[in-house]
C-alpha cells in the first residue's frame, strides 16, 4: 500500500535521474511537479523509450492512477448509508457547469458530472474533476456538508 | 434507460430514469425509497395469484374468476361495505371506487381523513390562496420551514429537488440564498441542512412556540419569556425576526405536527401565523407532507364527485360526509371491506385494527402484508408508475401523469381492471 499523498523523493528515484533535460527540466524537479500533477508521465521520454526503466515505469504508474488521485483529495461516500437523496448532486459546482440542470434540482442524467445518483444510492463517477483536484485544489466541502447522513467525508 | 415519474413517495419524482433487466431494476436518479419501489416488482415475495382463506384456516390459491366472484358476492350480501385505502392508486382507480360505493350503498373513505383532509377545514394547504406550485416554492421561497417532519427519511429527494438547494428565479445562489429551519422535538437528520435547529419541548412545545410567535408577528408587545417551547428567547427571537424579513415563506408541516394530541390548537395557530405573514406582504405558504403518491389525488376525486373531500356516506341520497370510520369500526358498523392498495392492519391503531379484523376483507395488494394475510380474498394488482398507467397528484396538487416501464408478471391485472370486474359481477349478481 502506497502513501495517501505522493512523495517527490519517491518519484524521484523511480525516475532516470540522467538530468537529460528532455522535459525541460531536472528530475527532481520533474518528480515535484509529477506529485503536484502540473506535469503528466509522457512528458519524459527515456523513461518510456528505454526499457530498462520499464519495471519503474510501472510502479509509478501504479503511484498515479486515477484511484490514488481519488484518495488524495480525500473524498470517500459510504454508498451504504447513502439514501440517494441527491443532495451532493445539486451543491456540486462542478455538476452545475457540467450539466446546469442539477443545479436547479434535476437529477444527474449524464456520465460529465462529479456525483450521479445510480440503483438509488450516490455514486462518484468523475472524480478527477472535483475542485478538490490540481488544479484548481480548492478546499471546497459542500457536498460533505448537504449531505444528510454524512455519508460523504473529506479528509 | 427510459423516463420515469417515480409514485414512491408524494413528491412524485418526474426527473428520473429506469430500466427492468434480467437481474433487476437499473435506475437514474431514484432514492432508494424510489430505487426499492421499482425493484419490489422483482420481489421474490411478490403476490402472483388471487388468494382466498375461510377465518382462521391457511390461504389457498384460486383463479382470479372465483376471486372476483367471491368478492363481488361479499360485497353484494354485505348491508355496509367499507371501501378504503386509494392513495397509493392513480385518481382514476379512486373514482372508480366512488361509483362502486354508491352503487353498493357503502362508505368511500381515504387515507386522507387522517392525513390530509382535515387540514382543509383550517385552510393550511397552501394557505389563503389554496393554490402552492413546489416549482413556485424553488423558484421564490427564501425561508423554508421544516415542522414536525423529517425529510432526510421520509422524501428524501424534496430537499435537493424543490426547497433547500436549488437555485431559482429569485434564488440565485441556491442553499446559500435560502435560510432553513427545521422544528422537531428531537434532533433529526434533516436538521444538518438548517441555520435554525430548534428542538421543541415534547409536551406542547408546538403550541407555546406558536402562539409566541404569532404575538412577536402582529407586533404585540410583551415581556419575552426566557424560553419559548424549550427553545431560548434569543434563538426564538432570531428566528421570528428573520421569518418576519423573507420575501417568501415555505412551511412544510409533517405527522409531528398533524398527529400531536394538540393538533386542534397547533393547526389554527399555523393557519393564523400564515395569514398575518401574508397581510404583511410575506407571501407565506404552508404545505402538509403527505406520504402516499397520490394522498392528495383521492381528496381531489372525492371532491369533484361528490363536493365531500373524504369520508362519504352512499346510504342516502345525496351522499353525505360520513362521522368517522374509526368511530364506525369500533362500533361494528360495517360488515365487509374492500381494501386497495393500503395496509391498515399493520397502521392502524389496535383497538381500530382488531375491529377492521373481524369483518370479511378483500384486499387489492401488491406484496403479502398483514392486512392481506387476514383477508377473505386478495387479488393481486399491478405496482403504480411502474406497470400501470394513470395520474397521480403530487404533494403540491399538480396533476402528474404517469406511464408504465414495464408489463406486470403473470397476468396481474391493474386495480382499475378488478374494479371494473368487480363491478361487472356486482351488475350480474
Amino acid at each position: 500500500m502506497v502513501d495517501k499523498k505522493l512523495n517527490p523523493m519517491q518519484l524521484y528515484k523511480l525516475l532516470p535521474q540522467t538530468n537529460c533535460k528532455q522535459c525541460g527540466m531536472t528530475c527532481m524537479a520533474f518528480a515535484t511537479r509529477l506529485a503536484l500533477r502540473e506535469v503528466e508521465l509522457k512528458d519524459c521520454p527515456p523513461l518510456h523509450e528505454n526499457p530498462q526503466y520499464a519495471t519503474q515505469l510501472a510502479t509509478i504508474n501504479e503511484l498515479i492512477t486515477p484511484l490514488l488521485a481519488a484518495e488524495e483529495t480525500g473524498v470517500k461516500l459510504d454508498d451504504t448509508m447513502c439514501t440517494g437523496c441527491g443532495n451532493c448532486v445539486v451543491v456540486c459546482p462542478v455538476d452545475a457547469s457540467a450539466e446546469p440542470d442539477t443545479a436547479s434540482g434535476k437529477a444527474a442524467r449524464s456520465t460529465d458530472t462529479v456525483f450521479r445518483v445510480e440503483n438509488g444510492t450516490a455514486k462518484i463517477i468523475n472524480l478527477e474533476k472535483c475542485r478538490r483536484f490540481p488544479p484548481d485544489r480548492m478546499n471546497c466541502r459542500v457536498c460533505e456538508q448537504g449531505c444528510y447522513v454524512k455519508a460523504i467525508e473529506i479528509w | 434507460m427510459q423516463d420515469t415519474v417515480c409514485c414512491g413517495c408524494s413528491v412524485v419524482c418526474d426527473d428520473v430514469a429506469a430500466k427492468v433487466t434480467k437481474t433487476g431494476i437499473q435506475s437514474l436518479g431514484l432514492c432508494a425509497l424510489g430505487h426499492a419501489y421499482y425493484s419490489s416488482i422483482r420481489s421474490q415475495t411478490r403476490l402472483k395469484k388471487a388468494q382466498m382463506k375461510a377465518k382462521s384456516t391457511s390461504a389457498k390459491t384460486i383463479p382470479f374468476k372465483k376471486a372476483y366472484e367471491e368478492a363481488s358476492s361479499i360485497l353484494s350480501s354485505s348491508q355496509r361495505p367499507l371501501l378504503i385505502g386509494w392513495s397509493n392508486s392513480p385518481i382514476e382507480v379512486s373514482h372508480l371506487g366512488l361509483k362502486l360505493a354508491k352503487s353498493l350503498k357503502g362508505v368511500y373513505d381515504s387515507t386522507a381523513s387522517f392525513e390530509y383532509g382535515q387540514l382543509r377545514q383550517h385552510k393550511l394547504v397552501g394557505g389563503e390562496t389554496g393554490t402552492v406550485n413546489l416549482e413556485d416554492i424553488r423558484n421564490l421561497a427564501d425561508f423554508i420551514v421544516y415542522w414536525g417532519v423529517n425529510p432526510a427519511e421520509s422524501h428524501h429527494r424534496h430537499a435537493s429537488r424543490y426547497t433547500v438547494f436549488p437555485t431559482g428565479e429569485k434564488i440565485p445562489e441556491g442553499r446559500e440564498s435560502r435560510t432553513v429551519a427545521v422544528l422537531d422535538i428531537r434532533q433529526t437528520e434533516s436538521m444538518r441542512l438548517a441555520n435554525h435547529q430548534l428542538i421543541l419541548e415534547f409536551k406542547n412545545g408546538d403550541e407555546q412556540f406558536l402562539t409566541t410567535l404569532l404575538t412577536e408577528i402582529k407586533g404585540t408587545t410583551g415581556t419575552p419569556p426566557v424560553k419559548v417551547g424549550g427553545i431560548p428567547a434569543i434563538e426564538f427571537l432570531s428566528f421570528a425576526k428573520q421569518i418576519q424579513e423573507a420575501n417568501y415563506i415555505a412551511i412544510f408541516y409533517g405527522n409531528g405536527l398533524l398527529h400531536s394530541p394538540h393538533a386542534s390548537k397547533t393547526l389554527p395557530l399555523l393557519s393564523k401565523v400564515a395569514r398575518v405573514l401574508n397581510k404583511k406582504s410575506r407571501p407565506c405558504v404552508t404545505l402538509p407532507m403527505v406520504a402516499y403518491c397520490n394522498s392528495i389525488g383521492v381528496v381531489t376525486a372525492s371532491q369533484t364527485d361528490t363536493k365531500i373531500p373524504y369520508s362519504v356516506d352512499f346510504n342516502r341520497q345525496p351522499p353525505r360526509p360520513y362521522k368517522s370510520v374509526f368511530k364506525g369500526l369500533i362500533a361494528n358498523e360495517f360488515d365487509a371491506a374492500l381494501i386497495v392498495g393500503w395496509d391498515p392492519l399493520s397502521m392502524l391503531p389496535a383497538p381500530i385494527a382488531r375491529a377492521l379484523e373481524k369483518i370479511p376483507l378483500i384486499t387489492l395488494s401488491t406484496h403479502p402484508s398483514l392486512t392481506t394475510r387476514e383477508s377473505t380474498v386478495v387479488i393481486p394488482t399491478a405496482v403504480t408508475g411502474v406497470e400501470t398507467t394513470g395520474v397521480v397528484y403530487r404533494m403540491d396538487g399538480s396533476a402528474v401523469p404517469v406511464q408504465p416501464i414495464t408489463k406486470p408478471p403473470a397476468n396481474i391485472p391493474t386495480e382499475v381492471q378488478v374494479l371494473e370486474q368487480l363491478a361487472s359481477w356486482l351488475a350480474v349478481l
